[in-house]
């Protein structure tokens, strides 16, 4: 069973794609920001880290930055309601770019593409 | 010698008297001869005297013409053309020059010329004194004759047809011991000069040599005549000697000219009785005599002011002075009359005292005011009426803009009266300015018909004053019938005058200008004054026109600076906004937020509708994320929506209980927080919307509140300061990092986990809707106030209906 870390900030947000990504059958840890995001990461190592950019504790993109910068091999995928930052420069280290919407099937698919992507490296 | 005559024969003629006849007849052939070589001797001197009287008889003619043509001529150059010919003819030489001596250049002069080489050097050639015979004879003052040149030394050839003279005879010209000039005289044949031919153009030259000195000496004479009376004509002034008992000893011409007395009239009397009264009444004369006799100093009277003989005004310079003249002493008195001067020293204070006028005001029709009145005023040009015309902006079209004068002659006597009763200098004039009144005038209609268009009457006198930039002064029967002169009806004067206003290059219009009623003649002076003071007054509306394009311009200015301000003001206001970039982008991701949780959650109700307590759960985050929503919109509203300008004076104290009240339920699910108010009731109420103000406070104090999520203090305090009533709210929480105290009140920005960060920016629109001003000071982990100020005067009109507006 994959292990996959959720990334967000918003309350019933988490509660969703938890609940959704479970249903997948996946196992999901939640965090709450990106300080708490590292501290999860610290004490078990996620398959797939989805990540929400621009919380309150610490941006996104940070988080992402400090995550990669323990396990390089990590997937992420950036699950954000903002299309700008799309372009920016940290976000090319994600593998996908997702845009929140409330149709999920997006977000389901680059997980499954990324986690088959990293197994195929791994063998 | 026998008287018988006997028949010979041959055979009769013994020896003895052939011999006898053969000796005779040998005496008398030797006889014969004899009387032959006498014959011809005396016929060589017949002939021999008879030329020598020719020749005496060509010099006496000569001699005579010489001598005529000198009484005859007064001229140098005819004198000695007729003295060259008569030589040359009279003593058929080839040829004969005069020269003379010039004095100031060392040399010999060309004057005139006669016989063959005439024409060949110029007249005026000159030859260097010691240079060739002529220049010889100049210097040495000697005759030189030289029969063959080719042995003389000093003959110089100066054309290439002298090489063909062969003799030369040059005499000098003489007075006294000074050489005046040459006679020149040379033949094409060897030895063909005498000492006879000497003496006569010796005799010839001394002859001219006195009518040459007695033309210069004519001259001479002539010049320093002519000087003498110019000098006397041109001393300006009337000299009168007199001695000690006042009687006239001597005056001058000028006296005589303006007096009308002559020198014998005048000598030997009274100096009282010979000068006019009003003069010696107006000057003091006698009085400035017998001070002057008393103290023995000199006396000046500068300028005086009189009437002449002819009862016009003229100026007079006085001076006295003593004239020692023997034992006795006597005093010269010059009587100058400076009345031109004193005429033209007026003129330029006029002119000046018009500049200054015309530099006075920027104001077109004022000045326009003042260009006419001058020309019109009596202290001025005193013209009857005077009109201004103005090019328009194509230089086209002279238009009639603004006229001076009265309409008709009764006018122009009842002006005049008045003018006489109250006297006004120009400035008064000038200042009595009145545009509505100039511009209702019967003559202001008169000049508003007035217009030319210049291209189609380019030979119009008003064209060509523009065209040439000239004055003209126009009798108006001279005018071209065949030229439309739209001013005909206008100017109904025998004459007028215009002059063009000319700025620089650029000619702006024109002053027309005449004496219908007066009739009186325009003198050159007054055209003259005319075109000075239009030069004048072309700077001047140059000036005035340059001047209102600027306050036109500066009106424009100033609504684009008035529009600029208003787009200004917008752009503040969207600056509020943040910048539309980051707007939308915080826009879409607020709402994109719930409204991604909404749709997640609906699919999933539709992928499990039968797990009830699902269902429930989800639908009930729906709701919230609705809500969340909907809070959202609203304060996108607020903060988009104009600011009402209803106002009402209300209590702060009131607003900040109610934002309490509404706080209670957010301070139930924060027990650990404790509210604090302290209410100063003093404070005097402020012109507010209540409501907007109660929805700013509520949103600091709900800051405050999730500043705190460990609990702390939140307090309310509101005082009065001067003209201001103010709202402090502090909490004891985690305090805001100074990096982000600037960006707080940008709308979305948050640090809050649940926010949409508009709270900060609404609550700063409305307290600068209400025309206060709101402050912030935060300190981290130690907390962080809020200070509203509001005026208690809003201030209506200004910011607040503009912003309204905007």
């Amino acid at each position: 069973m994959k292990t996959i870390l959720l990334v967000e900030d918003d309350d019933n947000e988490r509660y969703l794609y938890e609940r959704e990504l479970r249903e997948e059958g996946y196992r999901v840890m939640t965090a709450r920001d990106g300080r708490e995001a590292i501290a999860k990461v610290e004490e078990e190592s996620p398959d797939l880290v989805v990540l929400d950019i621009n919380m309150p504790q610490m941006d996104g993109l940070d988080a992402m930055g400090k995550i990669l910068d323990r396990d390089r091999k990590v997937p992420v995928i950036i699950n954000t309601a903002y299309s700008s930052y799309k372009d920016s420069f940290m976000s090319w280290a994600a593998d996908a770019y997702v845009i929140k919407s409330g149709n999920l099937e997006e977000l389901k698919h680059q997980i499954r593409a990324a986690l088959q992507k990293s197994e195929t490296h791994t063998h | 010698m026998p008287t018988e005559v006997r028949e010979f024969s041959e055979e009769a003629l013994d020896e003895e008297t052939h011999r006898q006849i053969l000796s005779y007849l040998q005496e008398l052939e030797s006889n014969l001869e004899r009387q032959a070589v006498k014959l011809r001797d005396s016929e060589k001197r017949y002939k021999d005297l008879f030329e020598a009287e020719q020749k005496r008889s060509r010099e006496l003619a000569l001699l005579t013409e010489v001598g005529e043509s000198a009484l005859t001529t007064d001229r140098m150059e005819d004198y000695l053309e007729s003295a060259a010919k008569a030589i040359q003819r009279n003593f058929s030489y080839y040829d004969v020059a005069m020269f003379l001596v010039a004095e100031n250049d060392h040399t010999v002069v060309l004057r005139s010329q006669s016989g063959g080489y005439r024409g060949v050097l110029p007249l005026g050639y000159r030859q260097k004194i010691g240079e060739g015979i002529i220049g010889w004879v100049a210097e040495h003052g000697e005759t030189l004759l030289a029969n063959d040149v080719s042995q003389e030394p000093r003959f110089l050839q100066a054309f290439p047809d002298e090489a063909l003279t062969r003799s030369e005879i040059a005499v000098p010209i003489k007075v006294g011991n000074v050489v005046r000039g040459v006679i020149d005289v040379q033949s094409q044949s060897l030895d063909a000069f005498d000492y006879r031919d000497v003496v006569i153009l010796q005799t010839v030259a001394d002859q001219m040599a006195t009518a040459i000195e007695n033309v210069r000496l004519y001259h001479q004479t002539l010049l320093l005549k002519e000087l003498n009376e110019a000098v006397i004509a041109s001393f300006p002034s009337a000299v009168i000697v007199i001695d000690g008992q006042r009687r006239v000893v001597l005056v001058n011409r000028m006296f005589c000219q303006q007096t009308g007395l002559t020198e014998g009239e005048a000598e030997g009397r009274n100096l009282g009785d010979v000068l006019d009264p009003d003069l010696l009444r107006e000057t003091r004369l006698l009085e400035a005599v017998q001070s002057m006799l008393e103290t023995g100093e000199s006396v000046e009277l500068a300028d005086v002011t009189c009437l002449d003989s002819y009862k016009n005004e003229s100026v007079v310079e006085i001076r006295l002075s003593f004239l020692s003249y023997g034992e006795e002493s006597l005093v010269l008195i010059t009587l100058r009359d400076v009345t031109m001067r004193a005429r033209r020293t007026a003129r330029m204070a006029l002119l000046h005292s018009m500049g200054n006028l015309l530099q006075r005001t920027l104001d077109l029709d004022h000045l326009l005011f003042t260009v006419l009145t001058c020309v019109t005023a009596g202290p001025a040009l005193g013209f009857n009426r005077a009109f201004l015309l103005l090019l328009d902006k194509d230089k086209e079209n002279l238009q009639g803009e603004m006229a001076v004068g009265p309409g008709s002659p009764d006018e122009a006597g009842r002006i005049w009266l008045e003018v006489g009763q109250h006297y006004r200098n120009l400035e008064e004039l000038v200042q009595a300015f009145d545009a509505a009144q100039t511009r209702n005038t019967p003559i202001q209609q008169l000049v508003e018909r007035m217009r030319l268009n210049l291209t189609e009457s380019r030979e119009a006198v008003l064209a060509r004053a523009v065209n040439e930039r000239t004055s003209f002064k126009v009798q108006a029967d001279c005018l071209d019938p065949a030229q439309p002169y739209p001013y005909c009806e206008v100017v109904q004067a025998p004459e007028f005058a215009v002059a063009p206003l000319v700025a620089g290059t650029e000619v702006l219009g024109l002053v027309l200008t005449d004496n219908v009623f007066s009739g009186k003649p325009i003198e050159d002076e007054d055209l003259q004054l005319l075109t000075i003071l239009c030069n004048q007054a072309g700077l001047a509306i140059a000036n005035a026109l340059a001047h209102e394009e600027i306050e036109n311009h500066a009106a424009e200015l100033t609504r684009a600076y008035q529009q600029l301000k208003e787009t200004q003001q917008d752009l503040v206001h969207s600056e509020k906004l943040a910048t539309v970039g980051e707007m939308a982008a915080r826009v879409s991701h607020e709402i994109r937020n719930p409204l991604a949780t909404i749709g997640g959650f609906a699919r999933s109700v539709l992928k499990k509708p039968d797990d009830v307590e699902r269902v429930k759960h989800d639908a009930s985050v729906i709701v919230e994320e609705v809500e969340e929503l909907e809070e959202i919109l609203m304060n996108l509203l607020d903060l988009t929506r104009p600011s009402q300008a209803t106002r009402r004076l209300e209590s702060v104290n009131v607003v900040v209980e109610h934002s309490c009240l509404m706080l209670r339920d957010d301070l139930e699910k924060h027990p650990s927080v404790t509210l604090v108010k302290e209410l100063d009731p003093n404070i005097p109420e402020v012109s507010m919307d209540s409501h907007q103000l109660q929805q700013a406070a509520l949103n600091i104090l709900r800051n405050g509140i999730q500043a705190m999520p460990d609990g702390g203090t939140l307090s309310v305090r509101t005082h009065a300061e001067e003209g201001y009533v103010t709202i402090a709210i502090s909490d004891s929480g985690v305090g805001i990092p100074e990096t982000a105290l600037s960006r707080i009140f940008m709308p979305f920005y948050t640090t809050k986990i649940k926010g949409t960060g508009l709270g900060l920016a609404v609550t700063k629109k409305t307290i600068e809707d209400h025309c206060g001003c709101m402050e912030v000071t935060s300190e981290e982990n130690r907390g962080t106030t809020f200070t509203l100020h509001l005026p208690l005067i809003a201030r209506e009109g200004t910011e607040q209906s503009e912003q309204g507006a905007a």
